[in-house]
C-alpha cells in the first residue's frame, strides 16, 4: 500500500497542476477568439465583433473561469481534450509530440547516467587526478555550452561538412528504422552533453562525500579493494543523490528543450507547447502542460519507489 | 464577352498594375524574377524537390491554416484558385475557364470541365459555389489568407448551370484581382477534415504531414494540366531557425531555401550550385500611435520623420538592399509621385532639425516606445539602429519585444500600443491592400475606444478605395491615402525588399511571380 500511495497522490497533483494552468492560461494578454477570427479585412468592426462574440461562445470562452475549468474537465476525464484551431483533435495532436519527446528524454537519460557514472566513479579512484581535473573542467564546459551553438557546431561538422548525418527532420521507427536512428543521433548528442555533466558533478560530489565518511574508511580498514570500496559501498550511497536530479532532468527534457527540436526539427511537445502559446490555442495549451506535467509526476513518483527500494532508511520511514 | 471594369479593361488593368508593382523595388531585379524561373528545356518529368521555408505549421487546413507561405505557396501545390497571375501580372485562367462582367456587380465565371479533385471526385460548379459562399461565410472564420471581398461588397455565388456560377456583389468590385485568393475545395469541406487529409485539385496531392517538421506532396496523376506536374514528389520542410535553414541547405538535405532574410543570403548565395530567384516585395513600416500619448500630435509625428537614419539602416539591417521609400504606392499607377505633399522637401535623415521640430512642438526629450516583434524578421536589426539614429534627435527610445499573440492584440484588438509599432507584409494586389496593410491597425473604422477617426479625411479615403465606383474614384481615393498617410505622417519610414528564393541552378520552371506567389506545378529539374 505503501508502494501505491504516490501513485494515488498523482491524481491530485495533476487536478492541481490543471486548475493552475488553466488559471495561468485565461489570464495570458490576448484573446483566443480575437485571434481566431484574426485581422478580418472583409468585416466591419461592427461584423466582426459579433463573429468574435459567436467564437468566443462557441469556444465556451463567454462563461466565468471556473465554469470554463468543471466543462474542460468533465470532458477531459471522458478523454476529449478539446479541438484544435485547424480541426484536429487536441488529445491526439499532444499524443503524436509527446512520443518523440518522451524518446528523446529517455535516451538522454539511458545514455548521461551510466556515462556520468562511469566518468564520476573514475575522476574519484586514487591517483586519477590528471582524469579528474580534465573530465571536471570538460564537464563544466559541457554544462555551460548553449545547446543552441552546440546542436548547429554537431550538424556543420556531422552533416554539412562530412555528410554522414541528415541536418534535421523525424522519421517514424515504425516505417523507416535506420532513418529515424541517424536523424536522432544529433540531438541526442547534443542532449547528452550537457545531461552527462549535470549528473556528473552531483555524482563527483556525492561520491567524494561518500568516499570520506567512517563506512568507507572501515571497509579500507577490512582489506576490502579499491575497486570494491567504490562499487559496493560507496556508489549505491552516492547514486541518491543523483535519482533527485534524475527527476528534474527529466522534467527539463521532456519541455525544455525547444531550442533542441527547433534546430533539429525535431517534432516534440515544447515546439508545440510554443505553438499554442503563440496562437493562444488554449486548449492545446493546457494539454501539453498537463502531459509533460503527468509524465514528470509520474517519473518522480517512480523515483520515489526506487528511493524506498534502494533506500532501507525511507522504506522503514 | 464584355472584358471591361469601371471603363477599363482588366487587362489594362492589370498591366499597370504590375508595371507598378516591377517599379517599384527596381524594375532589372525584379523582371529577372520571370527570366529566372522560365524553363529553356523541355520539362523534364521525375525527381524530387524539397523546399526550406521559414515557418513551423502545425495546421494545413485549408479553411483555417494561415500565413503567407501558406497563402503564397503551400496551399498552390495543393489547391487551385480561379485564375493565377502570371510573371507579368496578367490573370490567367486555372479553374476558371473564362469570366465575364455583365455589369459592374455581377461576375459569370465558367468552370473548366474534367478537373478531378484528390479522392477522384469530378469539380462542379456545385463545389466552386460552396467554396466561395464559405469564404464569405459571416459567421464561421476562415483563413485571413483568403482576402474575402468585404461583407458590405460580397454578396452571393449561385449556381447557372453546370458549367457556369454567377457572383453578384452588392457594390461594385474588382473581383478578378481576388479570384487568385481564393482556393477551391469540395462541398462541405467542413464536414472533410481537411487538416487530416486535404483534399484539393492542385497539382500535388498530399502524402504525410508530420507537424512541425516537414509537408510531403505526391504528383497528382490526374492533374487536369496536360503533363504538369513534372516533379514527382514535392517537400516542404520547416525550418523557423535561420542558422538551420543555412546548415540544412549546405548540407543538402534542402535543396531550395524560400525567401531567406537578407542576413543568411550571403551564407548561401553561389553555394551548392545554386541561384537566386527573387519572388514578390517584402515591406517593412512603422505606425504611430495617433489616438494618444506624444505622436497624437501631428507636429511631432512630422518631426519624427527626420529621425529615421535610412541610409544606416538599410546598410545594417537590411544588407543594402532595401529601397527606403515613404510610399509603397510612389510608383505604381496610382502615384503621387515623388513629391511631398503639400511640397517642402521629402523628409531625409536631419536629427538636427527633428530636435528643432520636436522642441517647436513641445515636445523635447521625447520618449518613444517602438514596439516590435519576438520573431526573426528585419525589425530585430533595425529597432537597434533606428533607436541610435533616434538618439541624436535627443530622442529617448526604448524596444519593446512581444510576441505575435501580444503584438496583435495591442495593435489590432486593443489599439493601445505606445509609440510606434513595426508592421510587415508582402506586397499583396489591389494597390488598394497596400494601404490597408499600411494603415489598418491605426486608422481605424470603428476603433472600441475612440469613437472618431484620428484623420477622418485618411478613413473616408481609405473606405472609398474599396468599392470605388469608378475607375477615377478608384484612383482618386489611393492618391488622396497617399497625399494624407504622408503629409499627416500616419506611417513611417518604409522599406521594401525584393524576397530571395536560393535554388539548384537546374531547377527550372519556378512560377515565382511580382507579387510573391510561388508555383511548382511547372518546374522540373534539368
Amino acid at each position: 500500500m505503501r508502494l501505491l500511495t504516490p501513485f494515488l497522490s498523482l491524481v491530485g497533483v495533476l487536478l492541481a497542476i490543471a486548475m493552475i494552468t488553466f488559471a495561468i492560461a485565461t489570464a495570458l494578454p490576448g484573446d483566443t477568439a480575437e485571434i481566431r477570427v484574426g485581422k478580418r479585412d472583409d468585416l466591419t468592426s461592427g461584423q466582426r465583433a459579433e463573429l468574435v462574440a459567436a467564437e468566443r461562445e462557441r469556444l465556451g470562452l463567454d462563461q466565468p473561469v471556473p465554469w470554463q475549468f468543471v466543462i474542460w474537465l468533465e470532458k477531459a476525464v471522458q478523454g476529449d481534450l478539446g479541438v484544435q484551431e485547424g480541426g484536429g483533435s487536441v488529445g491526439k495532436a499532444v499524443l503524436e509530440r509527446i512520443i518523440p519527446s518522451l524518446e528523446l528524454a529517455f535516451l538522454t537519460l539511458a545514455v548521461s547516467l551510466p556515462l556520468a557514472a562511469l566518468l564520476a566513479l573514475r575522476s574519484v579512484r586514487r591517483g586519477k587526478r590528471v582524469f579528474s581535473v580534465v573530465a571536471g573542467q570538460l564537464s563544466t564546459v559541457g554544462f555551460v555550452v548553449p545547446q543552441f551553438w552546440l546542436g548547429i557546431l554537431f550538424v556543420i561538422f556531422f552533416a554539412v561538412l562530412l555528410g554522414w548525418l541528415p541536418a534535421s527532420g523525424y522519421e517514424s521507427f515504425r516505417e523507416l528504422p535506420v532513418e529515424h536512428v541517424r536523424r536522432v543521433i544529433m540531438p541526442l548528442i547534443t542532449l547528452v552533453i550537457p545531461t552527462t555533466a549535470v549528473f556528473f558533478h552531483f555524482m563527483r560530489q556525492s561520491l567524494r562525500e561518500a568516499l570520506g565518511t567512517q563506512y568507507i574508511r572501515t571497509a579500507r580498514a577490512k582489506g576490502l579493494s579499491e575497486t570494491a570500496v567504490l562499487y559496493q559501498h560507496a556508489f549505491p550511497n552516492a547514486l541518491l543523490p543523483s535519482l533527485t536530479v534524475l527527476g528534474v532532468q527529466f522534467g527539463q527534457l521532456l519541455g525544455g528543450v525547444v531550442v533542441v527540436e527547433r534546430i533539429f526539427n525535431w517534432p516534440g511537445v515544447g515546439g508545440l507547447l510554443i505553438y499554442s502559446v503563440e496562437r493562444q490555442d488554449f486548449s492545446t495549451l493546457i494539454a501539453c502542460v498537463m502531459a509533460i506535467a503527468a509524465a514528470y509526476v509520474l517519473m518522480s513518483t517512480l523515483i520515489e519507489v526506487a528511493y524506498r527500494m534502494v533506500d532501507p532508511r525511507i522504506r522503514r520511514a | 464577352m464584355e472584358e471591361f471594369i469601371h471603363g477599363l479593361s482588366r487587362l489594362e488593368l492589370l498591366k499597370r498594375g504590375a508595371l507598378g508593382a516591377a517599379a517599384i523595388g527596381g524594375a532589372d531585379a525584379l523582371l529577372r524574377a520571370g527570366g529566372a524561373g522560365a524553363a529553356v528545356s523541355a520539362p523534364k518529368p521525375g525527381g524530387k524537390l524539397v523546399v526550406g521555408i521559414g515557418q513551423s505549421f502545425e495546421d494545413i487546413n485549408v479553411l483555417t491554416a494561415f500565413g503567407y507561405r501558406w497563402g503564397q505557396l503551400m496551399a498552390y501545390a495543393m489547391y487551385d484558385t480561379l485564375v493565377k497571375y502570371d510573371k507579368n501580372g496578367r490573370a490567367v485562367p486555372l479553374l476558371a475557364r473564362s469570366w465575364s462582367t455583365p455589369n459592374a456587380k455581377t461576375t459569370l465565371v465558367k468552370i473548366r470541365q474534367g478537373v478531378k479533385f484528390h479522392n477522384g471526385d469530378p469539380l462542379r460548379v456545385e463545389d466552386v459555389v460552396w467554396s466561395l459562399n464559405r469564404i464569405h461565410d459571416p459567421v464561421k472564420p476562415a483563413s485571413n489568407n483568403f482576402l474575402a471581398l468585404p461583407k458590405d461588397i460580397w454578396g452571393k455565388a449561385v449556381k447557372v448551370d453546370n458549367q457556369t456560377l454567377r457572383i453578384t456583389t452588392k457594390k461594385p468590385a474588382r473581383m478578378i484581382e481576388s479570384f487568385r485568393f481564393w482556393f477551391i475545395m469540395p462541398e462541405n469541406a467542413d464536414d472533410l477534415n481537411l487538416g487530416e487529409q486535404p483534399i484539393g485539385t492542385g497539382p500535388f496531392q498530399y502524402k504525410n504531414f508530420v507537424k512541425g517538421d516537414r509537408l510531403d506532396l505526391e504528383r497528382f496523376p490526374d492533374y487536369w494540366n496536360g503533363s504538369r506536374p513534372y516533379l514527382n514528389e514535392l517537400t516542404f520542410r520547416f525550418l523557423a531557425d535561420e542558422a538551420a535553414q543555412v546548415a540544412n541547405f549546405l548540407s543538402g538535405d534542402v535543396d531550395y531555401l524560400h525567401d531567406i532574410s537578407v542576413a543568411t543570403l550571403p551564407q548561401v548565395d553561389g553555394k551548392r550550385n545554386s541561384k537566386l530567384i527573387p519572388s514578390g516585395l517584402f515591406f517593412q513600416w512603422w505606425q504611430p500611435q495617433m489616438y494618444f500619448g506624444p505622436l497624437k500630435d501631428v507636429r511631432v509625428r512630422q518631426a519624427l520623420q527626420w529621425a529615421f537614419d535610412k541610409p544606416t539602416d538599410n546598410r545594417v539591417a537590411w544588407g543594402g538592399r532595401a529601397v527606403p521609400t515613404w510610399n509603397p504606392l510612389e510608383r505604381s499607377p496610382y502615384s503621387i509621385g515623388k513629391a511631398w505633399p503639400g511640397g517642402g522637401p521629402v523628409p531625409k535623415y536631419d536629427p538636427e532639425r527633428a530636435k528643432s521640430m520636436l522642441a517647436a512642438a513641445g515636445a523635447s526629450n521625447l520618449k518613444l516606445n517602438m514596439m516590435i516583434l519576438k520573431d526573426p524578421g528585419p525589425w530585430t536589426r533595425e529597432a537597434p539602429v533606428l533607436q541610435q539614429g533616434f538618439k541624436k534627435a535627443g530622442i529617448n527610445a526604448n524596444i519593446q519585444v512581444l510576441p505575435a499573440a501580444q503584438w496583435f492584440d495591442r495593435l489590432y484588438t486593443k489599439r493601445n500600443h505606445e509609440g510606434i509599432a513595426v508592421n510587415a507584409g508582402s506586397l499583396p494586389f489591389p494597390w488598394a491592400l497596400i494601404a490597408n496593410y499600411m494603415m489598418k491597425a491605426t486608422l481605424l473604422k470603428n476603433p472600441p475606444k475612440y469613437p472618431k477617426g484620428a484623420i477622418p479625411a485618411l478613413e473616408a479615403a481609405y473606405n472609398t478605395a474599396f468599392s470605388p465606383k469608378n475607375e477615377a474614384q478608384y484612383s482618386a481615393s489611393l492618391k488622396a491615402v497617399q497625399r494624407l498617410m504622408l503629409s499627416q505622417a500616419a506611417a513611417f519610414h518604409t522599406m521594401i525588399a525584393s524576397n530571395q528564393n536560393v535554388a539548384p541552378k537546374r531547377l527550372m520552371g519556378v512560377d515565382s511571380t511580382l507579387i510573391g506567389d510561388q508555383r511548382f506545378d511547372g518546374a522540373y529539374l534539368a
